[in-house]
């Protein structure tokens, strides 16, 4: 009984989250299916959220065990972030005007449960219960991003999804049951007790597939080709989580695994580290070659939403660069992988929410709509621009401190070449983010109806903005 | 105080939006003056008998990186701050049809990033102010700018943005290798001065890499001639207040970069590469000024002719002795006034005339009397004619990088020639011969132009006559700067500095005892 007690607290940001989301489903069921005021529903969601959040932080620094799940700075600083990506996407998704508000309640409720399911691959201490964690989120993720149909981009983004996705996890397991052929474990801290010899050929096989699984999810370059049209179809919201709360999600996870000491040529006495040497190039290749593939794209498109696709996809590059980073021995790089993760966060945030406020007279927002925004709504298009200029890691914004600190551990690394390519990418960068800045100012569509922003947007850009301005500064006193 | 001069131009740009349309430019001229009086009042504040650090102002900003908000003032930066302001009044009264809040505001914001640029002293503050003052200037020429605007203006931000990237990646290393070296974080630029950087003769030593990166970002920005097509573009298509910032300010950043960081962080390398820059300054002082020589378009003419000039400062520097610091440093003054002069000139030409072409302006002489003068004696200026400001500055240059023995230095003085030869060209074309219709029909300046234009000519040649008013402020900086203990010079304690003075006050009474 006193077992169960003590589990049932330390899973409490789980199950809270899990259960408040019932509320406002089950309140709709008994009303004969009425869709209750939308208001309500946010609110009552925003506040799970917010008790799952602050629980999740209680429990962060306690160090404890439940079954497979650990509690741990770490891994409850990653449920943080999925946590705080998925409070914007909620806003986001309440603003929505593409949304079928009939089905509101259904739809908050079953996103309430993918970042349950990210909380619960976050915290996962063995390969199993992490398979199981991302593979509900992403069922989740299937059914919300198919259930919205403002166009037809939306249907292709669910079906292009949903394939390409269930092959990866088909990937990923295939791959856990190498290692467990040649393990006979699945989790981590069994490993360390096995002897050197379950480190064959079987091994290798398994941990790069399961690592080609999870590049997948954060869409490295070989396998980056769901990205543009998914992100360009789904709802802003949808576009938001999966770029922020899942990527954040799986990187750290990747992070997790790159922590294990198996990675490190030091493990290994007898001189049998040919194959790590062989994934870690293959990973500073795909980090490499995601920067560059992610800025050159996005040089010429012309619809804002495949943009920022292709940004993000830039951005997942760096992210990995600050991982290859850690495993050549920067010493600094979690803190920073934190601190890029929550600039990004926040970034996009920012950019979405614009987006999305335009997005009310059409579904696919390109650089014609957002001409002369200037002068049909000066502070959209000033917080536009400054969240493009964070983005670029213009300073003093939050992304230019973020920057900085991929620099500073591939320095201190001494990786000069992927140095040299981080350089390369954010200056190509500056090019296709400041180019919609111009559009903005252009006079051509000056004298067209001004644009309105809702209340709801103005408090969240603005809450935005002081962490794009200050953020740097708040969260530089936290690490 | 430093503060002051740094944040008061960019909230007062931002207080321009409240004024009416009518009183604008009058009240954008009341924000400059306070300006000027803001930086004056340095004269009374700043000691130029000594070389350490004044008026320090510091307080940490993001200990995540040791970022410090670290602002001094010495003798280096103290013209600066003083140009930044002085050229404001002046390139907002030449401001015509795009007068509007928010041009004078970047205008304002360029004082604001260029004096933070030039008054801070922690290498990230820095980096942030030298990227940031790239914003205001773009968009003054992507906003307010000629034809090729959008060409330009992109050229010049990621030309510009990437190379600066190096410098940071500079900065960082300095920063683990100052961790490695004292077990202390830091990222003051004087504990840098103080680091212990291996120099190898050859290309793959500590010093030599971050030299090059350093070099490699001041090189675009000042520019040198592999790196300076970004240039001539941004000049021609910006509006005249941005030729004119950027010519007199920017520029100045990036040589000031060369006396801040190159020259003190890597005394070995800076030394062993000093006949590769030279020889670099030579070829651009003589490849711009032939270009310059081409070109039909005034204000590209002026532009290139920017270039020659700026080689002259690289030239000076390098030559590594004190009359070459000297004149390199005077340059950098006397060119911010003839350049400025020679693009507010070619601005109000092409106001009245819609004109900048050299074959289409013919005997403006006749009809733009006061104009012509202006015009001849700022020309002067940068043709060097003794008694105007160019003289003294290219003279010291010339003899200093004469003294360092370097064979394609002589190569140098053909610039001379070649800049007379350009520019008194261009000068006889536009305002001798035949008058043309479009010329006989221009008016001569109006009292509000001769406003404007009348402080640059007295400038010209108090700058000229007498050199040591500006350079006896700045002596006590530039003296120490090839000196091994630098680092110590510049980093003086308070206690130290009382120390000295208890001396001074010391030895005039042993002189009366001697006597006695």
């Amino acid at each position: 009984m006193n077992d169960f007690l003590t589990s049932a607290i330390l899973l409490s940001p789980l199950w809270t989250l899990s259960l408040l989301a019932f509320i406002p489903l089950t309140a709709k069921v008994l009303n004969q299916n009425k869709e209750l005021k939308s208001e309500v529903v946010l609110l009552i969601h925003f506040m799970a959220f917010l008790l799952s959040l602050c629980l999740t932080v209680f429990l962060g620094f306690n160090n404890k065990t439940v079954t497979s799940l650990q509690w741990d700075p770490y891994s409850s600083g990653a449920c943080v972030l999925v946590n705080l990506s998925a409070l914007i996407s909620l806003a986001l998704f309440y603003g929505n005007s593409w949304l079928d508000k009939k089905q509101f309640t259904e739809i908050l409720f079953f996103f309430s449960q993918a970042v349950v399911a990210l909380s619960v691959f976050c915290l996962a201490t063995d390969f199993m219960t992490a398979f199981i964690g991302i593979e509900m989120a992403s069922l989740i993720v299937y059914v919300l991003l198919a259930m919205s149909q403002k166009d037809l981009f939306c249907l292709e983004a669910s079906i292009k999804y949903f394939v390409l996705s269930a092959i990866s996890s088909a990937v990923f397991l295939y791959g856990l049951s190498f290692l467990f052929a040649a393990t006979g474990t699945l989790e981590w801290g069994a490993f360390l007790d096995k002897p050197l010899s379950i480190y064959n050929r079987f091994f290798f096989l398994g941990l790069a597939l399961v690592l080609a699984s999870l590049f997948f999810k954060v869409a490295l370059v070989p396998f980056h080709l769901w990205l543009p049209d998914v992100y360009q179809g789904a709802l802003t919201p949808m576009t938001h989580f999966m770029s922020t709360g899942i990527k954040s999600a799986v990187v750290l996870f990747l992070g997790k695994i790159f922590a294990l000491p198996f990675f490190y040529e030091s493990h290994f006495t007898s001189g049998f580290n040919f194959p790590i040497s062989y994934l870690l190039m293959a990973l500073a290749v795909c980090s490499v070659l995601t920067v560059l593939f992610g800025n050159i794209m996005a040089l010429k498109q012309t619809q804002i939403k495949r943009l920022i696709a292709f940004s993000s996809l830039a951005h997942s590059g760096y992210l990995i660069m600050i991982l290859y980073a850690q495993l050549q021995g920067a010493g600094t790089s979690v803190p920073v992988l934190f601190y890029y993760l929550l600039s990004y966060i926040f970034l996009t945030g920012g950019v979405l929410t614009l987006i999305q406020s335009l997005e009310s007279s059409s579904s696919q927002i390109t650089t014609q709509d957002i001409k002369s925004l200037f002068f049909r709504n000066p502070f959209l298009a000033l917080s536009f621009s400054l969240f493009l200029l964070g983005l670029a890691g213009i300073p003093p914004t939050f992304g230019f401190f973020a920057k900085l600190g991929l620099f500073q551990v591939l320095i201190e690394s001494s990786q000069w070449w992927i140095l040299f390519w981080a350089f390369v990418g954010s200056g190509i960068g500056l090019f296709y983010y400041i180019k919609p800045i111009t559009f903005l100012l252009s006079q051509e569509r000056r004298t067209e109806t001004p644009i309105k922003s809702s209340l709801l947007t103005k408090i969240l850009l603005l809450w935005l903005l002081f962490f794009l301005v200050f953020g740097a500064f708040v969260f530089g006193f936290y690490f | 105080m430093l503060s002051v001069l740094v944040f008061f131009p960019i909230f007062f740009g931002l207080l321009l939006n409240l004024s009416s349309k009518n009183n604008l430019s009058s009240f954008a001229l009341m924000g400059s003056f306070i300006q000027i009086a803001l930086s004056l009042s340095l004269f009374f504040l700043y000691d130029p008998s000594q070389a350490h650090l004044q008026l320090v102002e510091s307080f940490d900003l993001l200990p995540f990186y040791e970022i410090q908000y670290f602002l001094g003032l010495d003798g280096l930066s103290f013209w600066y701050v003083h140009l930044a302001a002085f050229l404001l009044p002046l390139v907002i009264l030449a401001s015509g049809k795009e007068s509007n809040p928010w041009y004078f505001f970047c205008l304002f914001a360029l004082v604001s990033l260029s004096n933070g640029a030039f008054l801070s002293f922690d290498v990230f503050l820095f980096y942030i102010f030298f990227e940031l003052s790239l914003l205001p200037l773009f968009f003054l020429i992507f906003v307010w700018g000629g034809e090729k605007r959008v060409y330009a203006s992109f050229k010049f931000l990621i030309y510009t943005f990437f190379a600066s990237l190096f410098m940071l990646g500079g900065f960082i290393a300095m920063l683990i290798l100052y961790k490695e070296q004292t077990g202390e974080i830091s990222a003051s630029l004087l504990d840098f001065y103080l680091l212990d950087l291996a120099f190898v003769e050859g290309v793959f030593s500590t010093q030599n890499l971050l030299f090059f990166c350093f070099a490699f970002a001041f090189a675009v920005k000042t520019p040198l001639v592999p790196f300076h097509s970004w240039l001539p573009l941004a000049h021609v298509e910006a509006p005249t207040g941005a030729s004119v910032y950027l010519a007199a300010l920017l520029l100045k950043m990036g040589t000031y970069g060369w006396f801040r960081f190159v020259i003190p962080l890597f005394p070995e390398a800076s030394l062993y590469y000093a006949p590769v820059l030279l020889f670099l300054a030579s070829l651009s002082l003589v490849y711009a000024s032939l270009v310059a020589f081409a070109q039909n378009d005034l204000k590209k003419l002026v532009a290139y002719s920017s270039i020659a000039h700026m080689s002259y400062v690289l030239l000076g520097l390098f030559a590594f002795n004190l009359y070459g610091l000297h004149g390199a440093f005077y340059q950098t003054l006397t060119h911010a006034i003839s350049s400025a002069g020679l693009f507010l000139l070619v601005g109000l030409i092409y106001k009245r005339s819609g004109s900048r072409e050299i074959n289409q302006l013919r005997g403006l002489a006749l009809s733009m009397p006061l104009f012509s003068i202006c015009f001849f004696l700022i020309t002067l200026s940068s043709v060097a004619l003794p008694s105007t400001a160019g003289f003294v500055s290219e003279f010291l240059v010339l003899l200093g990088s004469y003294l360092s023995g370097k064979i394609w230095v002589y190569f140098a003085v053909l610039g001379v020639v070649l800049t007379a030869v350009y520019m008194l060209n261009a000068f006889q074309k536009i305002f001798f011969g035949e008058v043309n219709k479009l010329s006989a029909k221009q008016k001569d300046l109006s009292l509000k132009e001769a406003f404007i234009l009348t402080p640059l000519c007295v400038l010209v040649f108090v700058m000229g006559l007498f050199p040591s008013l500006f350079l006896n402020l700045s002596q006590s900086s530039l003296k120490p700067l090839f000196d091994k203990n630098y680092q110590l010079s510049i980093k003086q304690e308070p206690d130290a500095i009382l120390l000295e003075k208890d001396q001074k006050i010391e030895s005039p009474q042993e002189e009366q005892r001697e006597s006695l």
